[in-house]
């Protein structure tokens, strides 16, 4: 018995020891003293009493507690410590104190026979095993709660069911708990056996901190301007490029993609939409690490290096940026090394795209029939270009290499191409240096089939590296030194077209005109080359092979950029308590060429054909054209074709002096003062002179803040900014801002237990936007001669023997162009509910002033030779943007996440300068940027006396079948004043976005959907015109030779003719050349741009701890995940995303399984 | 601290300096004279693309031409449209008003103008008797845009004075002058430019096509004729033609001076140019070349239009010069008839583009053998015209393949429908056979030569303007190519201004021996009797010519017939009033699908042009009239 007193004795003891060295300070309520006096009360009633005298709660399972158990005490003015020891010791309970909770746990025999005071723990770390119980802020217990040891992952558990873990660890071990929702926390054991943890639920860890301009980071709560920070993870889809992520992921963001194209599947975004109506580009001022990129460097970062992408997206948050945020700013950095054991952690995945959705395309033998129907319909004279009879020897399947059918689609393009991603990534470091260094290689096979008789391989391959390297060095306690490289590679060998030129062009090739090659025939049996197919009209025009432009030759690219940056930090706090600056250095250079070789394709085509015997000779079609520089001229050997470069060099330096003091515990005063030069030489696409000059532009900027007691913020910004673009009286201009904050959940009053964050904050101010304009229109103030004009020239003499160019102007001068200015102001509530649910919504408005626009009431008369432009237009935006997220935890093993964003952005034209129109229809004031124009298109016209009787249509020939405007002013004839706003803008009002992620024991599973509405789009006319001879303006890969634009199946299934006077058919009668009647802008071809899409979902499964402690690594997850996976929409031809052209290469479909691991 | 941030911003300052001083601004266009030719040029360079299928808005826009429709793949057929009834106000073709759709921007040219008359005084090295020189000749293409604004859309905004680009919005609404003020605007520029134009060209390898006074004073002619003629003078159609404050923009009264101001011009005109020099033009057989007269007849009527810088033309357009565009649309494909001897270019050659196809009823229009028009003459088978199937005797073999049969339509015509049209059986001489024995032919029957080649190398109706094809053309020694000439597009030719003058007298005084010996001079060049001879001898109204109604007519016809194909037809039935007459005729050809002469030689009509009054002047764009609510449009547009 005494032994067993004696034991409990030293239990007791240790037991204090756990509550006075543990955590001392925050058992500060157990030094409380109380007085009380308790007799015979059962042991839960008991608890109840001392917590309510107290003032503490008790936390505990039930088997710790003997309920039957009476109990006495009879404490006068005694600490809480004291009772707790002499009521629990007994019955071998142990407690601990976490903020006025008090939590109990069971002895383990361990705890009771290990305390022979510290024998073994003198020679070497003991073993210990330690328990303990989990809970929230709330007192609830939390189950699955990871706990692992820190630099250990290896030794790890999670709480169950009751909220408690054992763990068998060493004595000076340290504990790290984690749980999704909650902060992580670092206990250290010190020997102890029982350790209890509260974990503070936190949304995000991202989110405390908030990087905001010149990647200041400013706690969440103290940020009163507009700014959106998205966590990386979520940026993470299986696409090599970041910006198709950020539709409906992003608030405050509309976007939307309207190609597939690899390499220029750049998503299309704007910030709080679209707010300008100017020349120039409204896309928002991008910066990586500070230093201004392009949209398409910040499509190829990769998500696993994003240490915070941040939106800036109104003028408290960008004003910083003066003259160049008036757009918003897009602001990411990338992850530095964190002190600690070498991390390595690599991803690699393979994907496989498809298009989302397959152009149905007729089949040739009715694309033959309804070619000579669209030229019969027209000109019943005209010259047949497929015959009756082949048209009939196709249908009969006669000889096919005479009367070939030919699907390009599936001679040159696999079903679906295949890439390959790998990212790795190593980070630490010690005291002195840390590092984080990163590669990825992205791989891209390409879609095209390879014919063996050509001794290269057409197919694509490109080859992408990237590396990155962020160094920080404190060679002093108070200095840091970061260095960071970055360069990325792109080596291309394929086509010459690349797979998107050949995806065109095999839309553009005619099915059934010729073969797209032949087997030789009796002549050219010793002919070397490939007999390529092809169709000729007149003496050099072809029609278009892209079999033989694929298989003729090939191109390298090289595309690089290098950056080198160097940043020097010094904590000038010896100088003043809070001082610091900062400075930056950064240069990188661009460079991108390419050469091709390519032989010249012989063309041939069947000369004569011999129906009895079945045999065919070929004729030799571009026999004459021995020009190589000529596109269809012939040679056999391989010749190199010139190529393009491109070459860039840019310079940044920033120097920050940052002062950021806490007063008297309440009084937090912060200013940052910052200046920055930039400058950017780029090689000019032709030699203008002024393209060739430096572009510069300077500022120096800075922000003063102030808040009170972590409840009320305040701040104010200026930026005062120079551009080279302006002439000298209005290079620099002032932009300043003042914003505020209002923390009501941390005001005294508030005692809403439910709500427990709840944050108004607003912002007024005004920022610029020098990037207005085109890029030859760099400086306004200068007029644009060209004193050698060629085509503007003269000659004379017998023979014109003396000539002279001539003179012309391209831009006259007006000293008074400036910056567009952008008042914009800013309200927004933050509220947190039970800290499960967040919202953020924002409202805005902003109102654009000083937009560069072309003088439109100059009369022709003037005989000006180039447009004016002055800053006369105005334009308002305003739109709300909206944040959601929630966080359920329902057991160890399954807990959900869910969240949404929703965009709504809808810019007007204020002033625009334009004629004053009779009607008020015709007036932009009011209407929405990038809304359209149109013709109200009634129906088809049915017949010649319809014809007659309708108002004229001044639009070129029409004929019946062709599409019938309504004569909106009624003066007798549809001229351009009968045009009237029609449908939603060609810009997204609203782009949302909701989803959710969920796990269940090691399987996680998030969905995310994607949509945008209030959206038109037109089906181009031109474009997709079946039979025409379409070339891309922007894009001409033609070179001359014909096209033949697909045959649509649903065009071939639904179009007016002679035959089927369907007046509502979806195409007019057919044609094989562009029908300009048809062809204006009407409601006839308008659509609904509206669509929902399953954008993202991701299937992943985490390795289980057993498994990944025998491979001894830290993580190990598998994840299959897919994009564009389903699309809702009323529009059913093509993919809505891609707006009027659904012959242009389609969005992909991409479906990809990766796994990712670190140790 | 201040003085810190005032040194830093004024080093920013020039930091975002980037411009260099030597950024080029029109004033370096004046620094010394080499750049202020430059100048000078382009003033010249916005002279009209005369002869160009989609930049002449008078060449392709009438009845003069068919071709492929609605598109060929060799053309854009562009200004043909308008002949198609396509203009519309949306999108004018040939719109010199705005520029754009084949027209030049006429309002930019004044301006340039305008700038060069401003500064041409800066320039330093620039002797003065030079700087008259230029000044005149800046004086006269301003007048002379004037002008072919004014024969388009009639009355329209003087531009006496540039402008400031910065001008106020009231300032730059400018309003449509009378039709009288643009008149006599433009014809006190000419007299203010001609003391200082050179009276002919001396330096003719570096200067042929600059202005000489000859010139200036040939376009007043034309100015002041085109003023006295029906559209413009005392037309009641536009007396009600008014800008929005209520100025009458047409004289309402005819007034008879105008006539009398235009004969004057015509005659100062004249007698200058044959002071420089300038005299009808006969064609001398170059040594070795064979020939006949009615050969060298119908050579001298091609040669005054195609050979190169003749003295019949008084304004040749070095900047408009007829190349392979224009020879290789009118060219047929030809063929010697005798491949053993004389290598014949192959029937599939594309070079030759041969698709501007004039509509039979241009072949109707040309005088009979006689002298006379075919539905005059008394002794032509007018009846038969379209069905008498005749085979060409010796006696035509200078004009019609001898025992080849043709129609009669072709038969017994005047020496003019030989040299300027081809037609199925017709000699085309020269092209590298010179001699009139042994010569090309066309032959376009249906699987014949000069048939169809391709989808749309052919002509629409079976005729030709060989007129407007170089003689000394060829196909070059390998047979397929298509080597060609050029010619500097005659703008003003000397018979033109023969004929105006006799137009203009006529007007004045009626029928006289002056106004006949004014046409007969260039009757005798075309190898035909005179006016009063031949109608006396062949026409079945004999007297026509001794009326000033009947002269007006024959006068007016002897023009078309003179200046066919030469893009002057449009202007010419404008001012008489006579387009809704001729141009909305039905356009024909022959039936070219048939291989035979009987089912070839049936009359296939192809469309029929609607000319409606508006027509009489162009459409100014909508935009232009939205964006000057002060400018009126034209009638009925």
């Amino acid at each position: 018995m005494k032994k067993i007193l004696l034991l409990l004795t030293v239990v007791a003891l240790s037991s204090l020891k756990t509550v006075s060295a543990g955590e001392a300070r925050k058992q500060g309520i157990l030094d409380m003293k109380i007085s009380l006096s308790i007799k015979d009360e059962k042991f839960k009633s008991a608890l109840k009493k001392i917590a309510s005298e107290a003032g503490v709660k008790f936390s505990y399972t039930r088997d710790i507690v003997p309920e039957k158990e009476k109990i006495s005490i009879d404490a006068s003015d005694e600490k809480l410590s004291e009772v707790f020891n002499s009521l629990f010791h007994p019955y071998h309970i142990a407690f601990e104190a976490i903020g006025k909770y008090i939590i109990l746990s069971k002895m383990t025999s361990e705890d009771i026979f290990s305390g022979e005071p510290g024998k073994a723990a003198l020679v070497m770390p003991m073993f210990l095993t330690v328990t303990g119980t989990v809970i929230d802020s709330t007192g609830k217990i939390l189950p699955g709660v990871s706990v692992i040891v820190e630099g250990k992952s290896n030794v790890g558990t999670t709480t169950d069911l009751n909220g408690r873990f054992v763990l068998d660890v060493q004595s000076d071990a340290v504990l790290v708990f984690s749980m999704v929702g909650y902060q992580e926390i670092k206990v250290p054991v010190n020997g102890r056996t029982v350790v209890n943890v509260g974990l503070k639920a936190s949304e995000n860890k991202m989110e405390d901190v908030v990087v905001t301009a010149y990647g200041k980071k400013q706690l969440k709560e103290a940020v009163v301007g507009s700014v959106t920070t998205v966590n990386a993870k979520d940026l993470k889809i299986p696409s090599s490029n970041l910006t198709t992520a950020f539709a409906g992921r992003i608030a405050g963001v509309i976007a939307f993609q309207r190609t597939g194209e690899p390499g220029a599947d750049n998503a299309t975004f704007f910030i709080r939409g679209v707010t300008t109506f100017g020349n120039g580009s409204g896309n928002p001022l991008i910066l990586i690490d500070n230093i201004e990129l392009s949209t398409t460097d910040l499509a190829r970062l990769q998500p696993d290096d994003i240490e915070s992408f941040s939106i800036l997206k109104d003028a408290s948050a960008t004003a910083l940026y003066g003259a160049r945020g008036a757009n918003g700013v897009i602001f990411v950095t990338t992850k530095q090394g964190k002190e600690g054991k070498a991390k390595f952690y690599v991803r690699v995945e393979n994907s496989i795209s498809q298009p989302t959705k397959k152009l149905k395309i007729a089949d040739p033998v009715t694309f033959m029939k309804l070619y000579t129907e669209a030229q019969l319909t027209r000109d019943p004279l005209a010259n047949l270009l497929y015959s009756r009879s082949k048209i009939d020897h196709t249908i009969a399947g006669d000889n096919p290499v005479v009367y070939p059918t030919v699907d390009w689609f599936k001679l040159m393009f696999k079903d679906q191409t295949s890439n390959q991603r790998a990212n790795i990534n190593l980070s630490g470091g010690g005291k002195v240096a840390q590092y984080y260094v990163a590669g990825s290689y992205n791989i891209d096979h390409g879609i095209l089939n390879v014919d063996p008789r050509n001794n290269f391989n057409s197919n694509v391959r490109l080859n992408s590296y990237q590396l990155r390297s962020n160094i920080n060095i404190h060679p002093t306690a108070t200095t840091e030194l970061v260095i960071r490289m970055y360069g990325i590679f792109d080596d291309y060998h394929g086509p010459i077209d690349g797979g998107t030129g050949l995806f065109q062009k095999a839309l553009r090739s005619s099915p059934a005109l010729f073969a797209p090659f032949y087997q030789p025939d009796s002549a050219n049996i010793a002919t070397h080359h490939i007999l390529f197919g092809n169709y000729k009209i007149g003496d050099n025009s072809f029609y278009m092979n892209p079999y033989a432009d694929m298989l003729k030759g090939y191109k390298d690219y090289s595309q690089s950029r290098m950056l080198a940056q160097f940043e020097l930090n010094q904590n000038l706090s010896g100088l003043t308590k809070g001082l610091s600056l900062r400075t930056l250095f950064s240069t990188n250079r661009y460079s991108y060429f390419d050469v091709s070789r390519a032989y010249g394709p012989y063309y041939y085509n069947i000369g004569t054909y011999d129906k009895a015997s079945n045999v065919y000779t070929l004729s030799w079609l571009n026999e004459k054209n021995t020009d190589p520089n000529d596109v269809n001229g012939h040679h056999e050997d391989l010749q190199g074709i010139s190529g393009s470069r491109n070459l860039s060099t840019s310079l940044y330096a920033q120097g920050t002096l940052d002062y950021s003091r806490m007063f008297a515990g309440m009084h937090n005063v912060g200013a940052t003062v910052v200046a920055t030069i930039q400058q950017t030489l780029l090689t000019p696409d032709n030699l203008d002179v002024k393209a060739s000059l430096p572009h510069r532009n300077m500022g120096i900027s800075g922000r003063a803040s102030y808040s009170y007691d972590r409840r009320y913020f305040g701040e104010f910004n200026f930026g005062y900014n120079g551009s080279e673009r302006f002439y000298k009286d209005h290079k620099f201009g002032f932009f300043p801002t003042i914003g505020a904050g209002w923390m009501i959940s941390n005001e005294k009053f508030w005692h809403s237990a439910s709500i427990n964050k709840l944050k108004l904050r607003g912002s007024y101010g005004l920022v610029g936007n020098d990037a207005i304009g085109s890029a030859i229109d760099r400086f306004f103030f200068l007029s644009s001669v060209s004193l050698n004009d060629a085509g503007r020239g003269a000659g004379f003499g017998y023979d014109n023997g003396y000539s002279r160019p001539g003179v012309s102007i391209s831009r006259y001068s007006n000293p008074d162009i400036t910056w567009e200015r952008s008042y914009q102001s800013n309200l927004a509530m933050e509220l947190g509910f039970l800290n499960k649910f967040n919202l953020v919504a924002e409202v805005y408005h902003s109102r654009r002033k000083d937009i560069l626009m072309k003088r439109a009431s100059i009369p022709s008369t003037m005989g000006l030779s180039a447009d004016s432009w002055a800053n006369v237009g105005e334009a308002r935006s305003q739109g709300f943007d909206l944040t959601m997220d929630f966080t359920q935890n329902f057991s160890r093993d399954l807990w959900i996440s869910v969240r949404g964003s929703f965009t709504y952005a809808r810019g007007e034209y204020v002033k625009y300068e334009e004629p004053q129109y009779a009607n008020r229809y015709l007036s932009h004031v009011g209407q929405a940027i990038d809304q359209q124009w149109g013709y109200l298109g009634e129906r088809l016209f049915v017949d010649d006396k319809d014809l007659v009787n309708a108002p004229k249509q001044n639009f070129g020939l029409y004929q019946a079948g062709d599409i019938k405007y309504r004569d909106i002013n009624g003066d007798g004839q549809i001229t351009s004043l009968d045009q009237v706003p029609v449908g939603y803008p060609t810009t997204p009002e609203i782009t949302y976005g909701f989803g959710f992620s969920m796990g269940y024991k090691q399987l996680d599973l998030s969905v995310f959907m994607q949509g945008l509405t209030r959206e038109s789009f037109w089906m181009d006319p031109v474009a997709t015109a079946p039979f025409i001879n379409y070339d891309d303006p922007g894009y001409p890969i033609n070179q001359g030779r014909i096209g033949q634009n697909a045959l649509l199946q649903a065009y071939a299934g639904s179009h007016w003719s002679e035959d089927n006077q369907d007046i509502y058919a979806l195409w007019p009668r057919l044609s094989t050349t562009p029908i300009n009647n048809n062809n204006q802008r009407s409601t006839w071809f308008m659509r609904d741009g509206s669509f929902l899409r399953v954008k993202s979902v991701e299937v992943g499964y985490t390795l289980s701890k057993k498994i990944l402690d025998r491979w001894k690594i830290a993580n190990f997850r598998i994840y299959f995940s897919g994009t564009n996976l389903f699309t809702f929409s009323a529009f059913k031809l093509w993919d809505p995303e891609m707006g009027g052209n659904g012959l242009a290469y389609p969005i992909q479909r991409v479906v990809n399984v990766g796994i990712h691991f670190s140790f | 601290m201040c003085i810190g941030v005032s040194v830093l911003l004024a080093g920013c300052k020039k930091y975002l300096d980037v411009t260099p001083d030597d950024i080029g601004t029109i004033d370096y266009a004046f620094r010394m004279r080499s750049e202020a030719e430059k100048y000078l040029f382009t003033c010249y360079n916005n002279l009209p693309g005369s002869g160009q299928v989609w930049g002449d808005p008078g060449f392709i826009t009438g009845d003069e031409f068919a071709t492929i429709y609605p598109q060929g793949n060799y053309f854009d057929p562009g200004l043909y449209r308008i002949a198609r009834g396509e203009q519309t106000v949306v999108s004018p073709l040939a719109n010199f008003w705005d520029g754009g759709n084949g027209g030049k921007g006429y309002y930019q040219a004044l301006r340039e103008c305008n700038i060069f008359l401003d500064n041409v005084g800066n320039v330093p090295d620039l002797t003065s008797m030079e700087k008259k020189r230029w000044i005149a000749e800046v004086k006269f293409l301003k007048a002379y845009y004037h002008y072919f604004l004014l024969r388009m859309y009639g009355p329209i905004p003087i531009i006496r004075k540039n402008l400031p680009v910065s001008a106020s919005i009231d300032e730059v609404r400018v309003t449509r002058e009378p039709v009288d003020t643009v008149v006599n605007y433009i014809s006190s520029l000419i007299d203010e430019a001609l003391p200082d134009l050179p009276v002919q060209i001396f330096n003719e390898s570096s200067e042929l096509g600059r202005v000489t006074r000859p010139i200036a004073m040939a376009v007043k002619a034309q100015l002041l004729v085109m003023a006295a003629s029906p559209l413009f003078n005392g037309n009641p159609d536009y007396a009600n033609f008014k800008d929005h404050n209520g100025v009458v923009l047409f004289s309402a009264s005819y007034s008879a001076d105008k006539w009398k101001k235009a004969g004057d011009a015509c005659k100062t005109a004249i007698d200058a140019a044959r002071a420089a020099g300038a005299k009808l033009y006969y064609y001398q057989p170059a040594s070795g070349e064979s020939m006949t007269d009615s050969t060298k007849v119908t050579m001298s009527i091609r040669g005054a239009v195609t050979d190169k810088w003749n003295p019949e033309v008084i304004w040749g357009a070095s900047n408009a010069m007829a190349g392979y565009d224009v020879q290789s649309l009118s060219q047929a494909r030809v063929t010697s008839g005798d491949p053993s001897t004389v290598p014949t270019p192959p029937s599939t050659n594309e070079s030759i583009r041969s698709m501007l196809a004039p509509p039979i009823h241009i072949a109707e229009m040309f005088y009979s053998s006689h002298g006379v028009p075919i539905e005059e003459d008394k002794t032509y088978d007018y009846a038969g015209r379209f069905t008498n199937l005749r085979t060409a005797t010796d006696d035509y073999r200078f004009y019609i393949l001898n025992g080849y049969q043709t129609i009669q339509l072709n038969f017994d015509r005047e020496p003019r429908y030989y040299a300027d049209l081809g037609f199925d059986g017709g000699i085309w001489y020269g092209e590298g056979l010179y001699d009139d024995t042994r010569t090309w032919h066309v032959e376009a029957k249906h699987g014949q030569f000069g048939a169809q080649l391709g989808a749309g190398l052919y002509s629409v109706t079976g005729y030709w303007p060989k007129k407007l094809v170089s003689y000394k053309n060829d196909f070059g020694s390998n047979s397929s190519g298509y080597n060609v000439r050029a010619y500097p597009w005659p703008m003003i030719r000397l018979s033109e201004l023969y004929l105006l003058y006799a137009e203009s007298l006529n007007e004045v005084g009626g029928p006289s021996p002056d106004v006949y010996f004014w046409i007969d001079s260039v009757r005798t060049r075309a190898g035909l009797q005179g006016v009063v001879q031949s109608w006396a001898d062949f026409s079945s109204s004999p007297a026509k010519p001794s009326t000033k109604e009947g002269l007006r007519e024959i006068i007016q016809r002897e023009q078309m017939i003179e200046k066919v194909f030469e893009g002057k037809r449009v202007w010419d039935l404008l001012r008489w009033k006579k387009a809704d007459t001729w141009l909305n005729m039905p356009i024909r050809g022959w039936d070219l699908e048939q291989p035979d002469a009987p089912s070839y030689y049936r009359v296939k009509q192809i469309y029929t042009p609607v000319f409606t009054p508006k027509n009489y002047l162009w459409p100014l764009s909508e935009n232009a009239i939205v964006v000057n609510p002060k400018l009126v449009q034209n009638p009925g547009w």
